[in-house]
């Protein structure tokens, strides 16, 4: 093949351009620390990246939903328990008073004490959270209970988010704790004024109705309880399964997205060492034909 | 003497050109002669080409120049369509379904529609920066086609002045070659233009057509391209002759031209299309959910986005609507305006949609139509890179084979000089003795 003066000026400049664009290529991952920054240089990872960063951020979402749900619940389980509690020592009122043996008088006596622990009972049903009522389901701006302790709320409750095609219950309502009046229930606040007025009355067989009607009370109490505690348990199981997905994917996501600086750097410095040989290349070249030009 | 002097002329001629882009070296041959005082007579210059190389180079040209004519707007456009450092359009779907999600969870929560009704608007906005961005892109293809057809047309009657100077100087050697070297290089810069076929005809004139349609060129008569359509409708082009005459041709372009119009009016106007579907299928699908729900304040019917009564231009003009907008109250997350404040079961159909395969036409969730749409300017995009680059390649080789055959190599020359300069001071001697010799018969007389 004939070697012409502008086949190697041609040569000189072509292979040097594409040394430099090499080069250029080598080092942007360093730069961006990314093996890719346009979709068109892998257009499959490309998809794959979007896909997974829709995927963090559903995640992200859910777990931010569990988060808001189970503060709900701490406060539900916590108010629960106190009504498990009071319930508790209404039973036991009852069972004390309950003994043939007391008179009017200790029985008022434990008249007083019983509308004491009802007062209590009857301020737990219209707790709030985050300025909403506990227990009023879906109508969470009205109070769950009127003034005569009558369940004025939604008793059902809506559904949250928290696993990509699982939905929670995100209330207890107030039903399900202290029993609905308007289904034939007698409810717990029923339960306590029923006690109060069989103990003013030193009605023995009334004290004994009123401790049964408690304990259906809190049996009831005890089901919403074991409720809370289960869908508890659901929250933090699906956190902990969303957790391990996200952390799953985020390796995963940084094995693809993210450079490994050491096969970058030994690109980028072969590639210097070719542009650099090219260069050296085209002078030697150049300066050998100019001196056959001049010679 | 003469002949020998003629031969250092052409030498240096080759010489003068080493550099000169296109310049096919020149040979002559010595002729041996038997008339009385001419022993040898230089013949007509040839130039020394190989017209397979040229034919292929012209080929590798065009699709040099198509490739590269699609890369440069694709280029344009895939900005648009990069979510790879975590904005773009595929973050701000999500941002807005995770918002969604948000007042779901919470729909009595002002602070939460008032989010969902930023990230709205910042979904929306992205769609219309995007699609902004590629109406200007289809619009600089066109300013771009608009350029090229000139620089077109410029070339044509530039080949076409040169075919008559070629004619008129036929069979004249160096000038007439030099001519031919000039419409070589021509015809290289139009074939990367615009793909066409070169017909030789008598008296080294060519005739220039459009590959596989009419002539850009008859000889020496011009015709000019003009492109057009424009806006919404593909751009195309007609061919108006010096007779007054047009003809429209559809056949596809190769060339830079070719590789315009294919990514405008293929890729560009096929991404925009789907851009707008994806976008008026969300939109659909939103309000239809939302005109059914029941906003905080009780109020229904109201769209959430701005309705749009089709598709085409909904990228462009997707916008949240503005009673949403002065009232994220209004947002309707309820189905049941009795159980206001805390039913959600509205927003929660509404997050369902992230996962519907029936919001975009075509059976895609919204996700599915974007991904689509970001795939195939991206394979495009990187199929015309890696056809550029393996033509590039291609062109350099030819090129190189080329030049091996035609272009000078100034060793060669100088080697030739110093032989045609021997040859000259031979002859000049053979005077000298010659005259010598009469000189010497004239003393005598």
């Amino acid at each position: 093949m004939r070697i012409t003066e502008s086949l190697v000026y041609k040569l000189m400049g072509t292979e040097t351009l594409r040394a430099q664009g090499n080069m250029e290529r080598a080092a942007r991952p360093l730069m961006t620390g990314r093996n890719i920054s346009r979709p068109s240089e892998d257009p499959a990872l490309a998809d794959q990246t979007n896909k997974m960063e829709r995927e963090f951020t559903k995640t992200t979402q859910l777990m931010r939903n569990i988060d808001r749900t189970r503060s709900y619940y701490g406060l539900v389980d916590a108010t629960v328990q106190n009504v498990s509690d009071i319930l508790i020592e209404l039973q036991t009122l009852a069972i004390s008073q309950a003994n043939d043996m007391l008179g009017p008088n200790e029985r008022l006596a434990g008249s007083a004490e019983a509308k004491q622990l009802a007062d209590t009972l009857a301020g737990f049903a219209n707790g709030r959270f985050d300025g909403k009522y506990l227990f009023s389901g879906r109508l969470e701006g009205t109070p769950a209970y009127d003034a005569a302790l009558n369940f004025t709320g939604d008793a059902i409750g809506r559904k949250v988010q928290i696993g990509e095609t699982t939905k929670i219950d995100a209330h207890i309502t107030g039903v399900q704790i202290f029993g609905n009046g308007a289904l034939g229930d007698v409810t717990a606040f029923q339960a306590a004024n029923n006690l109060i007025t069989a103990l003013n009355a030193n009605n023995t067989p009334g004290i004994t109705a009123a401790l049964g009607e408690l304990n259906t009370a809190h049996e009831r109490v005890t089901v919403a309880h074991a409720k809370v505690g289960s869908r508890m348990g659901e929250l933090q199981s699906t956190e902990f399964l969303l957790e391990d997905l996200n952390l799953a994917r985020k390796t995963t996501y940084a094995r693809l997205t993210n450079v490994d600086v050491t096969v970058a750097a030994s690109e980028m410095a072969f590639a210097e060492n070719v542009l650099q040989a090219s260069i050296d290349t085209a002078k030697q070249l150049n300066r050998s034909m100019f001196q056959n030009m001049i010679g | 003497m003469i002949a020998h002097r003629s031969m250092m002329s052409l030498t240096t001629k080759n010489i003068s050109n080493a550099n000169t882009p296109g310049y096919s070296r020149q040979r002559a041959n010595f002729i041996a002669q038997n008339a009385p005082g001419m022993a040898v007579k230089v013949g007509v210059p040839q130039a020394i080409r190989a017209k397979f190389i040229q034919s292929s180079i012209l080929g590798s040209k065009q699709s040099f120049g198509f490739n590269q004519g699609q890369t440069d707007i694709l280029r344009v456009i895939e900005p648009t369509l990069n979510d790879l450092d975590g904005n773009g359009i595929s973050q701000a779907l999500s941002d807005f379904f995770g918002s969604a999600n948000e007042v779901a969870t919470n729909p009595a929560g002002l602070s939460e529609r008032q989010d969902l009704v930023h990230k709205a608007r910042f979904l929306a906005h992205t769609l219309n920066s995007s699609a902004r961005a590629l109406t200007q892109a289809r619009e600089a293809a066109h300013l771009e086609a608009t350029d090229t057809v000139d620089e077109i047309n410029t070339i044509v009657a530039e080949l076409a002045k040169l075919n008559q100077q070629i004619v008129d100087h036929f069979g004249e050697g160096t000038q007439g070659e030099a001519l031919i070297d000039q419409r070589n290089q021509l015809l290289n810069q139009l074939s990367e233009k615009v793909g066409i076929s070169v017909l030789s005809t008598e008296e080294n004139s060519v005739s220039v057509f459009l590959k596989g349609g009419p002539a850009l060129l008859s000889a020496t008569i011009p015709n000019k391209l003009r492109v057009t359509g424009g806006g919404n409708a593909a751009l195309g082009v007609v061919i108006d002759s010096p007779s007054g005459s047009t003809t429209k041709t559809t056949i596809p372009l190769s060339g830079r031209l070719g590789g315009l119009f294919q990514a405008r009016d293929v890729t560009g106007k096929q991404v925009l299309d789907d851009l707008d579907q994806m976008a008026f299928g969300l939109i659909t699908a939103v309000n239809t959910l939302h005109q059914a729900g029941f906003g905080l304040d009780g109020s229904t019917g109201n769209a959430f986005f701005e309705p749009l009564g089709a598709a085409t231009g909904a990228a462009q003009g997707i916008a949240v609507s503005a009673v949403i907008e002065n009232d994220p109250s209004k947002v309707a997350a309820a189905k049941v305006d009795t159980l206001l404040p805390g039913d959600n079961s509205n927003m929660l159909d509404w997050v369902a949609l992230q996962d519907d395969a029936t919001v975009v036409a075509g059976g895609k969730t919204v996700s599915e139509a974007y991904d689509q749409i970001v795939s195939r300017v991206s394979n495009d995009l990187r199929s015309a890179e890696g056809q550029t680059y393996f033509e590039s390649n291609r062109l350099n080789n030819l090129e190189t084979l080329r030049d091996s055959v035609s272009s000078v190599s100034v060793q060669e020359e100088m080697v030739a000089l110093s032989q045609f300069e021997h040859g000259y001071q031979a002859a000049a001697r053979l005077v000298k003795v010659a005259d010598d010799l009469y000189e010497t018969v004239l003393r005598m007389v």
